[in-house]
């Protein structure tokens, strides 16, 4: 069947990118997957899809809100991002870089990072996005997220030097 | 830029490597179906309502007119149950004035057109018998005028 043909391709062709994206996010293997999930079925629900001229980014953004929102769900708390740097406003401090790094290191120390700092290293440094663009993805303002940055920064070379 | 912000930049894609927990796309699937069969629930739904609504509007139309003719019939029953008062106190009383009377009472009541036949199609039924209330309300004030003229005059 013609239509089952095409949810499977949309689905063979985006799920691991959506599914790593949501993971990176929310940090949970069935959360990152109900987020894919939700997000490929809002493609496939939406009216106007001839509008939309970059899939891939499309398909992205949706899913970066909604692991977003999946997030302050856990979190109860509407300003997560802001109530953590409140907490940890001091001076940023110097660190030392780690002298080998790969992949599955980086991927392994950034999921052990706590929610607010892997969002931030994830939307900007693997996602793309500057602070603007991520203050108004979080409805954060775009100081928070230059400080929350720069101490995630931090801890991600502390967690990579262990 | 430091080495490990570089180095995540120029490895984006290798971190896009975990696979979705399995049966993920069996589940998909069945999701997607079941959002499929709901959102044809839905337009049948709707179809229906709309016609439903349709039936209703009909209905109404069909249910409404009658009441419109009743409410005529009823005015032109009690303007001749009027008239035919006056004629008779005419006749009892003012046998010399009848041609008179006869006249005034043609003048209130005759039309070349009914008004009803003169309402546009684009205004409502209860519209409608509104004004024709009125209209007919102020046809019997108007006899009633003139029986009660003749009557003071005794």
């Amino acid at each position: 069947m013609k239509g089952e043909t095409d949810i499977g391709k949309i689905y063979d062709d985006y799920s691991v990118r959506l599914y790593n994206i949501g993971l990176r996010i929310i940090g949970d293997a069935s959360d990152a997957e109900e987020i894919m999930h939700d997000t490929l079925l809002k493609y496939l629900s939406y009216g106007r899809k001839d509008e939309i001229w970059d899939l891939a980014g499309w398909l992205a953004q949706i899913c970066i809100r909604k692991a977003i929102d999946r997030l302050r769900e856990k979190h109860r708390y509407k300003d997560f991002l802001t109530r953590y740097a409140e907490m940890d406003m001091g001076e940023t401090p110097e660190y030392e870089e780690p002298e080998i790094i790969s992949v599955e290191s980086i991927r392994k120390a950034l999921t052990g990072l706590p929610d607010h700092y892997r969002v931030v290293l994830t939307l900007h440094l693997l996602e793309g996005y500057d602070y603007q663009e991520i203050s108004q993805i979080t409805g954060t303002k775009e100081s928070t997220i230059r400080t929350l940055y720069m101490r995630g920064r931090q801890k991600l070379a502390e967690a990579l030097r262990k | 830029m430091d080495k490990i912000e570089k180095y995540i930049v120029e490895h984006r894609q290798e971190f896009d490597s975990e696979t979705a927990p399995s049966g993920s796309r069996e589940r998909f699937m069945a999701a997607a179906q079941a959002q499929k069969r709901r959102r044809q629930a839905r337009v049948l739904i709707v179809s229906f309502a709309g016609l439903a609504a349709a039936c209703a509007a009909v209905l109404t139309v069909l249910f409404f007119q009658p009441d419109l003719s009743r409410e005529l019939e009823r005015q032109h029953r009690r303007l001749a149950e009027k008239e035919s008062e006056i004629m008779i106190l005419a006749d009892k009383e003012f046998p010399q004035d009848k041609e008179v009377i006869l006249n005034t009472i043609r003048a209130i009541l005759v039309e070349a057109i009914p008004l009803e036949e003169q309402l546009p199609e684009e205004i409502s039924m209860k519209e409608k018998s509104e004004i024709l209330k009125s209209y007919y309300d102020r046809k019997y004030a108007a006899l009633e005028n003139l029986m009660t003229q003749y009557i003071e005059t005794l």
